[in-house]
């Protein structure tokens, strides 16, 4: 029974999109455009808060910034690829850092994308989410 | 290199790796250069100048001042080179401040504005609210071009310009930029005319860089055109390489000032006369890239007639 539900959940329930961001401008533009699309969408303002939302909720997809408070994005990424239970969420590192160590970081400490927030429109960025769920 | 490679790693050099500066550069290093140095003198002194006296005090006397001249001369040097190093430091935190701090205000504009030019969930905008929006997207993307280029051109100075040389087509990449500047050579009365032919051999470049240099040619044959005119864009096979030019029926470049044309910031006079937009960072960039992809680019000009760009790449193989 819990996996029919499971399975019927996962199939008609809306995807749920946690962004992990500390400006909030960017939370409010780039979250109304995923709700347009029919997307769920949670919001964290800073690392440590983020972290705690995906054990918690469980997201289909983690959207995350690099700079943040008290937890950075590169930390957070370690932790959630450690945790059996978060390993297999894909992570978008959606950021304005471009040089190649950090891309070269994230992507090796298992994030699946890397965007640069000021080389996109809002609807690439979108299209990038749909590729994956 | 291999040797200075491994040195490099070594922690107490790291930093200098971390901001690229090279070994013969690094103060640490340099440091330890000279005292290596220093004791060699130390002794070659003591050698020789047993040998000129009996005096015990005298060679004490002609070994130190020896090393303590080495030492204040090398010092000095160091110092030197230790600012050099401060200097860099404080060049790669203003990439990182500027990518980040200047950049992340921009997107939420960039964003905002994609979001009320759609609609999104929100009314509409009427056509004349439309055109206003336009003039503020218009706006961020030419100050994040801005700072973009800005960006590249301090990453060009400290030699750390990141190329991925993959094959690519020519052709391909020609056709989206064509696309891109489709709108912006309307505006301006100017036909792109996109002349490469189908099965060109493919190029060993890196497609986001050969893309911008394809922009950076192509928006200055549409800017720099008198009102109107056209644009063509070919390529052709010359050996291993393949060869792109871009010809315009522009202002042309004045001969005296043909030389300073890959010159950052500049500019020449008839195009200042002409338009007004633009920071003389295109060119340089370009230059750049091209070099770092192992090929060459020029031009020819005449004045009043137009210019043709042309550069060449390598052939993957």
């Amino acid at each position: 029974m819990f996996f029919i539900n499971n399975f019927l959940a996962r199939k008609y329930m809306p995807k749920l999109i946690l962004f992990i961001e500390d400006e909030p401008t960017l939370q409010k533009t780039l979250g109304r455009a995923l709700e347009q699309e029919g997307y769920e969408v949670q919001s964290a303002l800073d690392g440590q808060s983020g972290l705690a939302l995906v054990k918690r909720i469980k997201p289909n997809l983690i959207l995350l910034d690099l700079i943040l408070p008290k937890m950075d994005g590169f930390a957070v990424l370690k932790e959630l690829k450690k945790d059996a239970d978060t390993k297999e969420i894909p992570v978008i590192v959606l950021t304005n850092l471009e040089s190649p160590q950090d891309i070269e970081r994230a992507l090796s400490e298992g994030a699946t994308n890397y965007l640069v927030k000021a080389n996109y429109e809002l609807n690439d960025v979108v299209k990038k989410i749909k590729e994956l769920v | 290199m291999n040797v200075t490679k491994i040195i490099g790693k070594i922690p107490f050099f790291k930093e200098c790796d971390q901001y690229n500066i090279s070994l013969w550069q690094c103060p640490s290093f340099l440091f330890f250069i000279l005292g290596l140095l220093n004791i060699g003198a130390m002794i070659s002194t003591y050698i020789i100048s047993t040998r000129l006296t009996e005096e015990p005090e005298i060679t004490a006397l002609i070994t130190i001042s020896v090393s303590l001249v080495i030492f204040i001369i090398g010092t000095v040097i160091v110092q030197g080179f230790d600012k050099l190093l401060q200097a860099n430091k404080m060049k790669t935190e203003f990439i990182r401040i500027a990518s980040h701090q200047l950049r992340t205000p921009l997107s939420s504009l960039r964003w905002a504005n994609d979001l009320l030019m759609q609609g999104g969930g929100l009314s509409k905008p009427t056509h004349e609210q439309e055109e206003y929006l336009e003039i503020i997207r218009d706006s961020n993307q030419r100050m994040l071009k801005l700072i973009n280029d800005l960006l590249d051109v301090t990453k060009i100075e400290m030699g750390n310009l990141p190329m991925e040389l993959k094959p690519a087509d020519i052709k391909s990449v020609a056709q989206e930029v064509v696309f891109d500047l489709n709108p912006l050579a309307k505006a301006n009365n100017v036909v792109l005319n996109l002349k490469i032919k189908d099965g060109l051999s493919l190029v060993l470049s890196d497609q986001e860089k050969c893309k911008m240099v394809f922009t950076n040619l192509i928006d200055n044959a549409i800017k720099y055109n008198k009102g109107k005119g056209s644009v063509d864009i070919a390529a052709e096979k010359r050996g291993d390489f393949i060869r792109v030019s871009i010809q315009d029926e522009g202002v042309g470049i004045p001969k005296a000032q043909q030389k300073n044309i890959f010159q950052k910031f500049f500019r020449s006079d008839n195009i200042m006369k002409h338009q007004t937009v633009g920071t003389g960072l295109g060119l340089f960039i370009v230059k750049a890239i091209i070099d770092a992809n192992k090929g060459r680019v020029w031009f020819e000009s005449q004045e009043d007639e137009g210019t043709t760009f042309y550069f060449e790449i390598p052939i993957a193989k």
